[in-house]
């Protein structure tokens, strides 16, 4: 049984069409969500709290359609919304006791689990603090905290390193992947920025005007590309280049001495089968030996560019 | 292993499933516990019960000292109307406090929902086990609770104590109905205040201007009714004052007469009762939109 599954999602504002034909299973891990703004990424992770009702369509979670069984759903997730979130005349310590003994936590086992929380945030030496005095990146990690309150099986992040320095983010990134490296927590990480998924995720799922435009592995996403190749050769690299100029193919000197080797442009199936024959002729021909050759990787940049300009 | 180096844990506890609605009334009292201004309009209030505990106590020693209050000279006490504990005493301690009450019910309720909003704490509570009625619950009944436990239940203490002091079960027999008219015209503040409050906090996503709308609704109101009843020479159109509607309940529940008896109570009732479901209403509709967007 997949722990998220979607079926022909429809959400809509009105007449704005937020997500449209939506369908996916999520297994568990950490799956990113790519997209760029406006895409639906929240609005999807919303459908999936039950905050979105869909027009059409199945949302289950956990196996319980949403959002009939919505409360014994929402005991099992954690949510860090993207928006920044305070309490600003509590501490986070009573912030988050207060959020745990809404999930129906007794005040001590709220309590107790609200400084395990904080600690593991890394708030530890400020939870007693007012959070009106927090900087935007202790909001962030009482955000993450409150999320995680009743150890849930499932946490959705909506942006969860917005606003952060880059130490900073580094920091709640190593936190998530700590989260999700753990049994049983499994990650739905929503973001624009790819890195951030990379860092977190080995899975991601793309979505660009509410649809799904491309889904799976980011290894599967990123392989390796066949009609392009990096290649250093060990002397007389101009004579190389020329004698790629002369079989028609694009070259591009990169820093550290590589090329970036690519057939012409309008080359058939044919020519891009023979790129790397035609390589090594033409380094016989300039009279040189080639000294690293590879194809290049696809990095996910380009997979979300592809993937966002067929959507 | 101390608590503060423990690290992320599964949780094995139970989690309870009902009353998620007192758990937010219970947060609401508790924040405003701490506030200052809060404690400083709560202590007004206490004094002001404390002035009427001393009239009680003052009438008891009267009461069994009458001859040495003559011989001293302070025998007009017993002339003074507001020195002598009836139901009279009980109406006018209501009808100054539910001033007071609705001072601290406009401080404490006018962030309680708008405030929420701001914050963006209301995607963090429903994304929790927690439905829109379950809060909207808390929050009415943490204002009406504390309403009530400035109004209702410092008179039925005044009652106990000056039944306690009289120690007469045919006293008590003929003055048992003032604690049931105390809690009748209690609510009849509490109530309504609490959750019109409650809706401009709901519609405005600021404290103050929450506080000055409902400020302004109670004197225009206030003031269209005794314009409307003063043009047209009819009292009937007080109506439309709910402080007033307020007062007329009051009169009734004490058996009080007054300019005010002249409004009809079924109407009187039937307004403060549309001022309530439409606040209801305003609150439960701004709510629900906050768990169900779309």
């Amino acid at each position: 049984m997949a722990l998220i599954e979607l079926e022909d999602v429809r959400v809509a504002y009105g007449d704005l069409v937020a997500l449209d034909g939506v369908s996916c299973a999520i297994e568990g891990g950490a799956v990113g969500l790519l997209g760029p703004n406006g895409a639906g990424k929240s609005t999807l992770i919303r459908t999936l709290l039950g905050f979105n009702r869909a027009s059409s369509g199945r949302v289950s979670l956990f196996g319980k359609a949403m959002p009939r069984h919505a409360l014994e759903v929402r005991l099992g997730i954690g949510y860090m919304p993207e928006r920044e979130v305070s309490s600003p005349k509590v501490s986070a310590v009573n912030f988050l006791t207060y959020c745990g003994r809404l999930i129906g936590m007794s005040y001590l086992d709220a309590m107790e689990r609200a400084h395990e929380a904080l600690s593991y945030v890394r708030l530890g030496d400020s939870r007693y603090r007012l959070m009106e005095t927090y900087s935007t990146g202790m909001l962030q990690r009482v955000k993450l905290a409150q999320a995680l309150i009743h150890d849930p099986k499932l946490v959705l992040l909506d942006e969860p390193t917005n606003g952060l320095d880059p130490t900073g983010r580094i920091q709640m990134l190593d936190l998530i992947r700590d989260i999700a490296g753990r049994r049983g927590v499994a990650v739905l990480l929503s973001s624009h920025l790819l890195p951030d998924v990379q860092h977190v995720c080995d899975r991601v799922i793309m979505i660009n005007n509410g649809r799904i435009v491309q889904e799976g592995r980011i290894d599967e996403l990123t392989t390796p590309r066949d009609d392009l190749f990096e290649v250093r050769v060990r002397d007389r690299e101009a004579v190389f280049c020329a004698a790629l100029d002369r079989a028609g193919m694009v070259w591009k000197a990169e820093r550290g001495g590589n090329l970036i080797v690519s057939p012409g442009n309008g080359a058939g199936t044919s020519e891009i089968s023979n790129l790397k024959s035609q390589i090594s002729e033409a380094a016989r021909a300039a009279g040189t030996h080639i000294r690293h050759f590879r194809p290049v990787r696809r990095s996910l940049e380009e997979a979300f560019m592809d993937a966002v300009g067929r959507g | 292993m101390p608590i503060y180096s423990q690290t992320y844990r599964t949780y094995d506890g139970t989690l309870r499933r009902h009353f998620r609605w007192w758990t937010v009334a219970e947060q609401e009292l508790r924040l405003l516990a701490r506030a200052r201004i809060f404690k400083g309009l709560v202590l007004i209030a206490l004094l002001h019960c404390l002035f009427y505990v001393l009239i009680i106590l003052l009438n008891e020693v009267y009461r069994s000292n009458q001859e040495l209050f003559r011989q001293s000279g302070l025998g007009f006490l017993t002339q003074v109307r507001e020195f002598m504990v009836d139901e009279r005493l009980f109406y006018m301690f209501l009808r100054f406090q539910s001033g007071l009450a609705f001072l601290i019910l406009i401080y404490a309720g006018s962030g309680a929902i708008s405030n929420d909003f701001v914050n963006n704490l209301m995607e963090v509570y429903f994304a929790k086990p927690l439905t829109w009625i379950d809060y909207t619950l808390g929050k009415c009944c943490a204002l009406v609770l504390l309403g009530l436990s400035l109004t209702a239940l410092p008179a039925v203490l005044f009652l106990a104590l000056h039944n306690a002091l009289l120690a007469d079960l045919d006293q008590l027999a003929a003055n048992w109905w003032w604690g049931p008219a105390s809690v009748g015209f209690a609510s009849a503040i509490v109530v309504p205040a609490a959750l019109c409050v409650l809706a401009a906090s709901a519609l405005s996503r600021s404290q103050r201007y929450a506080a000055i709308a409902v400020f302004m609704v109670v004197i225009a109101s206030s003031t269209m009714g005794v314009l409307l009843a003063q043009m047209l020479r009819d009292p009937q159109y007080l109506i439309v004052s709910v402080p007033m509607v307020v007062n007329r309940i009051g009169l009734a529940c004490f058996r009080q007469r007054g300019y005010l008896t002249r409004i009809d109570l079924g109407l009187s009732l039937g307004m403060l009762v549309l001022v309530c479901v439409t606040a209801f209403w305003i609150i439960c509709r701004a709510v629900r939109r906050a768990e169900v967007a779309a």
